[in-house]
């Protein structure tokens, strides 16, 4: 069990590659942190340099509060979970689950002991004999996973350890690893680009865009109050709208996505007391799809672009009706509950719920 | 169609399988009806069939049981040896240093010179005296208390010399393949394995050695097939002597055959010869495949 902490890590590669800028987070002792962000973001490379693997360029890891920059793989006493496996092809599975434990010199029968354990606790009994290229891939899977839980390391690095698998296998093991982690309490860091995932695993979430944290938080608080458009519209599935805003101190009204959604300003600035400073200024709004609503106000009313039912529910793209002509207006998203009534082409009421919007300035952070 | 394609087939192969038919399959069962004969080249006696006779007196010829014991001590040594060297020399070559590709060209290069000159160039090293340079060298190494020899003339170094000849010409050779064969493991495997806590000397144990097992193989079948047919340094350094030290069975059948005329006597040596490379392959196969079943 330990607390990890990254210190103003920068990490350069040789071709100039600028991977991590002055990454800053700290993991609890038995957190499960979740590293999420689009392809190339760096979440590999801030593993690999928890790991040792690669060495930072700037900066301190440290583990359980000391620096660890230093010291090689072998002594930091961190399991990891590699992106495709990285089993051992000439050895069993039996072997696999073992050669971490016949490295640590541990008795023949200690070992045995623990890899049966670990074998039963991944279903993995039946496949000791086997070797990798005869495993499924969700089997090679948790042959991998097997090989860091064997022994209790320090910490648990899973690099999308997910990602090769079919979505009910994915679901499945999702739910395992999570009771797992509960249960062991490992200090634990998870990279994926699932954002589902993230939200579903993580006790805390790190939001990385090209090489820097953009927040890091509780799912919850991450999915509600984003600290710029970047996690707002990275987490959730689909994302939240982003519109335009305008403050109109003149008809104390909030023009909503270029005049169509208008809300009272008394009413906002009652809430968001802070908005003030931005009236008359071009602003974004925020909004999640499941804030829209056909039985609320205000409402406005749109054109239907495309309409996905997914069975309980259902997506509607729309943009608004209403708009100035002329202004380029993005598709919006509303997840609305019950079967599809609405046709392509034409336009129906949708409202929204005020108190739910989210604020960013012209450069996308957040105000309220 | 498929006849066709077969006739194609046959016709495409014609040349490549007409070359092989002239000169291996037919030398080669040349050889072995010769084997059971007396034939000698300008002997006035009539050609007559001997049977077995004639690998009974081969094999009770002192100097060709010598060479068997020769080539088998070649092989016993020079194929570890240079198996190890040529190992040791691919894992430095395989790191990733400046101007790297130079040196991997300096020791690959005594494979390209003809074994000829390299012989060659090694009778100088080994020249008797003080002044020879390996005389010089190990007086250096010994603080001056080494006596001159003369290597090739030694019965005790003789057959030495020959094999530290072998092993810096082979060397190269084996070293690339081996090289490539490293290349070829994931650097992930190397990852994994530190992460579980192997230290250099293990992962080279257990991840290495593992994963080059198929190279080393084949490198060491190569080696040993060679080392029975040693024949060029022999020919040129030593001449087989002194008394029989170094002779092998390739310089004897060369001997037998083109010195002193008894073709078919050295025909049946050749036949040895194969057999015993047959052995050493066959041994060599179902050690590899055993160890895959198991593995
Ligand atoms: N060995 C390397 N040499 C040079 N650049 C590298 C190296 N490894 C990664 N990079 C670069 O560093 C950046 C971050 O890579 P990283 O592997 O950490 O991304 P990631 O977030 O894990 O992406 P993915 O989700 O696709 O796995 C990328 O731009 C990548 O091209
Ligand atoms: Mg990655």
């Amino acid at each position: 069990m330990a607390s990890v902490e990254y210190r103003h890590i920068s990490k350069v590669y040789t071709d100039d590659t600028r991977a991590l800028e002055d990454l800053n987070l700290q993991v609890e002792d038995g957190e499960m942190m979740v590293l999420v962000g689009p392809s190339g973001c760096g979440k590999s490379t801030a593993l690999r340099l928890l790991a040792g693997l690669d060495p930072v360029t700037e900066g301190q890891v440290l583990i359980d509060g000391k620096p660890v920059n230093e010291s090689p793989p072998q002594h930091r006493d961190i399991a990891m979970v590699f992106q495709n496996y990285a089993l051992y092809p000439h050895m069993t599975v039996r072997d696999n689950l073992e050669f971490p434990l016949r490295m640590m010199k541990l008795s023949r029968m200690e070992r045995t002991k623990q890899v049966e354990e670990t074998a039963y606790l991944l279903g993995l009994s039946e496949l000791l004999q086997r070797r990798p290229k005869e495993l499924s891939g969700g089997q090679c899977q948790r042959v991998a996973m097997g090989r860091a839980l064997v022994r209790k390391p320090k910490v648990f690095l899973m690099d999308e350890p997910l990602s090769n698998l079919d979505a009910k296998l994915r679901i499945q093991i999702r739910a395992e690893i999570a009771a797992l982690q509960k249960r062991l309490g490992v200090t634990t860091l998870y990279v994926t680009h699932d954002q589902v995932e993230a939200m579903t695993l993580g006790d805390r979430i790190a939001v990385l865009n090209g090489g820097r944290l953009q927040q890091v938080g509780r799912p919850q608080e991450l999915y509600d109050k984003p600290d710029n458009t970047f996690v707002a519209s990275f987490l959730g599935n689909p994302g939240m709208n982003i519109f335009s805003a305008r403050l109109n101190s003149e008809a104390a009204i909030v023009d909503l996505a270029d005049g169509g959604w208008q809300i009272p300003l008394e009413s906002l600035l009652a809430q968001k007391p802070q908005m003030k400073q931005y009236l008359d200024r071009p602003l974004m709004a925020g909004l999640r799809p499941e804030a829209f609503s056909t039985q609320i106000t205000p409402s406005a009313e749109v054109v239907v672009e495309a309409v996905e039912p997914l069975g309980h529910e259902r997506l509607v793209y729309f943009t608004p009706s209403d708009t100035m002509s002329g202004s380029g207006q993005e598709t919006l998203v509303a997840r609305l509950t019950g079967l599809p009534r609405e046709r392509v082409g034409e336009s129906f009421r949708v409202g929204l719920d005020p108190t739910r919007l989210c604020f960013f300035n012209k450069e996308g952070e957040v105000i309220a | 169609m498929r006849e066709r394609r077969s006739l194609a087939a046959l016709l495409i192969s014609a040349p490549a399988l007409f070359g092989l038919t002239l000169f291996v399959a037919v030398p080669f069962f040349l050889a072995v009806a010769l084997g059971f004969t007396n034939l000698r080249l300008g002997s006035p006696l009539p050609l007559e069939w001997l049977g077995f006779e004639q690998y009974r007196r081969i094999l009770t010829d002192s100097s060709f049981t010598r060479a068997l014991i020769n080539n088998l001590l070649f092989a016993l040594v020079v194929v570890p040896l240079q198996t190890v060297l040529a190992l040791s020399l691919a894992l430095l070559l395989n790191q990733r240093l400046r101007g790297i590709a130079w040196f991997r060209t300096i020791f690959f290069m005594p494979v390209v010179f003809p074994l000829s000159l390299v012989a060659v160039v090694w009778v100088l090293i080994y020249a008797p005296g003080p002044n020879g340079m390996m005389n010089e060298f190990l007086q250096l190494v010994s603080f001056g208390n080494w006596v001159p020899r003369d290597f090739l003339r030694d019965p005790q170094l003789a057959l030495p010399a020959i094999m530290l000849t072998s092993i810096w010409q082979g060397a190269g050779f084996q070293m690339v393949i081996l090289l490539a064969g490293l290349q070829s493991i994931s650097s992930e495997l190397y990852e994994a394995a530190s992460i579980d806590g192997a230290g250099r000397w293990r992962q080279f144990w257990h991840v290495t050695l593992p994963q080059l097992r198929n190279t080393l193989i084949f490198v060491v079948l190569v080696t040993s097939i060679l080392a029975f047919r040693l024949f060029d340094q022999v020919q040129i350094m030593t001449r087989g002597g002194p008394h029989d030290a170094t002779t092998t069975v390739m310089y004897e059948a060369v001997e037998a055959a083109f010195t002193r005329q008894q073709v078919a006597r050295g025909a049946a040596m050749t036949v040895v010869l194969f057999l015993v490379v047959l052995l050493i392959s066959w041994l060599q196969r179902r050690v590899a495949s055993q160890e895959r079943e198991l593995s």
